[in-house]
């Protein structure tokens, strides 16, 4: 009985994973593959490599934009998200009143507005303010999602340093803003990381208001990505699968190298044991 | 002369409840004291209030004769441990116990030495390295004892710090908390809600309910002379036995008329008046066994034996009252066996039968 339990619960993970890579892989290949090995009626696992999809992306001036634009505008959006999101999320964590429900679901509210009815009202403020298609429209846009994703992760990650780590701080002297440094951001470090490498993936990979707030200078990957789709039958496959590849590069370092960097780098600043 | 003064405190918090109300209390200096009661009693409340962790209400404390209502926790002097460890997670033991001492502005060396000291004591040297989720929940609270003690205090706080470990290591801690007072002299302030904590450890138990002290007094006064039959009720394992009856006069002696029981008091030790409902208390430590009813003895029948090693405890049931009594193992009884039991008449406590207030006349 057991046995079978195993093999179906086996079973399923396989095909729960390959559902997940499959594509993945696919694309993955398709990145590497001329454009015939791709229009074929039936699919090739083997065919003859090429690097020439990358090197149209890296020739294109368009896709270099939009990985400059892109570093830049996912990264300053996600750093001021951490500025204005950890103190917010610290403060709605430990001094919780009457209101801090209230104060919750409004940050969550805000992921829940499509794309769509946050980008239309703010094309009119940027064109006013003379500021449409700039990075700075986009950053101050994207803030919104980066702001209130990573304040409603990092008030989950705050709840969970213990009161009595904190109070025992305050017993050994600490102020407020010292037990905040010292002590429930390290505490809660590993957990915050996961919340603005979240923030940072959702606003890199957005699409939707960046497409509706650029229109040369600042188009960030994605947008420059989905430009490739609108050729009708003339889709360049194997550099749209580049583009793809490229574009899923950084979430997915950012998943991994970046959380084992920062949590080594905080593990050794602690410690001062004289040997 | 006090150390810490507790004048008319008051707590109540947003729900307009009060944990505490005009509750005074004196510790004197290098006193081990322990705020004894269940749960909800408000003494770790009232240890909170000490330490800075929670405002106080209305009322002012005074330690070494200032008053600190106001004072952040490290104005007033104290270290304090907490039930759940509630060790730095991302610090090694070292920093952990130096954390408190690097914000004291302590040169390198000093600090190094006063950690060394510290770690010493508790036998946790060879940990300096390792993280608290390394640690055994023993060593954790050694830990945790440690980092209390390398600040020199004027006073130790520790609010149970024994309740999450097992019982074994609770008696091997217990013990060397007691041993840390002897050697340090600290004055220090313990909440528990074991009892056995507070007999072995105190030199005075505060023991509280619903935020009143209920009794304050020695280990021995609160064993041996409980003013109420809370008091002796929650102290002593296993459990006082109490039995309701009337008191009625026999010549001029009162004797006590129960259900299944009838014994005389000594007149001389309790204020009784004859028609009176009382409540007897007596420990099963001081109930014997007597081979025949010798006039002061009463009639049972064993109902349940509970072999503890050395001793055994017997159930026995009067009128419709269970009560227990210890007896050497070798000389227990059978069950069902019809036995004659005898309370020790300097070892009886009376009650009030409403009230539940003792009825010992004061000496003195």
């Amino acid at each position: 009985m057991r046995l079978i339990r195993n093999l179906i619960g086996f079973v399923l993970v396989v095909a729960l994973a390959l559902m997940v890579l499959f594509p993945a892989a696919w694309t993955l290949m398709g990145s590497f593959k001329h454009l015939k090995d791709i229009v074929t009626t039936e699919a090739k696992f083997i065919f003859t490599p090429t690097l020439e999809n990358y090197a149209t992306i890296f020739s294109s001036v368009d896709i270099y934009k939009g990985v400059v634009n892109s570093l830049i505008i996912s990264g300053v959006a996600t750093l001021l998200g951490v500025i204005f999101g950890l103190p917010a999320a610290y403060a709605l964590s430990k001094f919780k009143t009457k209101r801090t429900p209230d104060i919750m679901f409004f940050i969550l509210s805000l992921r829940f507005m499509p794309p769509v009815a946050i980008a239309i009202p703010w094309i009119s403020v940027w064109l006013n303010l003379n500021l449409f298609d700039t990075r700075v429209a986009v950053i101050v846009t994207y803030l919104i999602t980066s702001i209130s994703t990573i304040a409603w992760m990092a008030v989950a990650a705050f709840d969970r340093v213990s009161p009595q780590i904190e109070e025992a701080a305050y017993v050994d002297g600490y102020g407020q803003y010292e037990i905040f440094w010292r002590v429930s951001l390290p505490v809660a470090f590993k957990s915050l990381l996961g919340a603005v490498a979240y923030a940072f993936v959702v606003v890199w990979n957005e699409l939707m208001i960046g497409l509706i707030l650029t229109s040369s200078r600042s188009t960030t990957l994605p947008v420059v990505a989905a430009g490739y789709t609108s050729m009708g039958k003339e889709i360049p496959w194997g550099v749209l699968n580049a583009a793809t590849v490229i574009l899923a590069i950084p979430p997915i370092l950012v998943l991994g190298l970046i959380a084992q960097f920062m949590s080594s780098v905080f593990k050794h600043r602690g410690s001062g044991v004289k040997g | 002369m006090e150390f810490i003064h507790i004048k008319d405190f008051r707590k109540i918090y947003d729900d307009n409840v009060a944990v505490l109300n005009n509750f005074n209390l004196d510790v004197r200096e290098n006193e081990f004291v322990v705020l004894l009661g269940p749960s909800g009693c408000g003494k770790s409340t009232l240890l909170r209030m000490i330490a800075g962790l929670e405002n106080i209400t209305a009322g002012d404390l005074y330690i070494a004769g200032k008053r600190v209502n106001d004072a952040r926790p490290r104005e007033r002097n104290i270290a304090m441990v907490f039930q759940n460890y509630a060790l730095y997670p991302h610090m090694n033991v070292y920093d952990n116990i130096a954390f408190g001492l690097r914000r004291m502005k302590m040169s390198e060396g000093e600090m190094q030495r006063r950690v060394e000291d510290a770690s010493g004591l508790l036998g946790i040297s060879e940990f300096h390295r390792k993280r608290p989720d390394q640690l055994s929940g023993g060593q954790q609270q050694r830990v945790a004892i440690a980092r209390a003690i390398v600040k020199t205090p004027q006073v130790f706080l520790f609010d149970e710090p024994l309740s999450n470990l097992d019982a074994k290591l609770r008696n091997s801690l217990r013990g060397e908390i007691k041993k840390l007072h002897i050697k340090l002299n600290t004055t220090t302030i313990y909440v528990t809600h074991d009892q056995l904590e507070a007999m072995t450890l105190a030199d005075r138990i505060v023991l509280m309910r619903n935020g009143k002290i209920e009794q304050a007094g020695t280990p021995d006064e609160i064993y041996n002379k409980p003013e109420s039959m809370f008091t002796a009720g929650f102290i002593g394992t296993p459990q006082i036995n109490f039995f309701p009856v009337e008191i009625q006069g026999e010549g001029n002696r009162p004797v006590a008329v129960g259900d299944g029981l009838r014994m005389p008091l000594p007149p001389e030790s309790f204020n009784l008046n004859i028609g009176q409902k009382v409540v007897i208390g007596i420990r099963p430590s001081h109930i014997e066994m007597v081979g025949r009813n010798d006039g002061g003895a009463v009639a049972t029948r064993v109902d349940m034996l509970e072999n503890m090693g050395e001793e055994t405890l017997v159930s026995f049931t009067l009128g419709s009252t269970p009560g227990v009594f210890l007896v050497l193992s070798d000389r227990a009884p059978n069950r069902s066996e019809e036995i004659f039991i005898r309370f020790m008449p300097n070892k009886l406590h009376v009650f009030v039968h409403d009230s539940s207030v003792s009825l010992r006349r004061k000496i003195g």
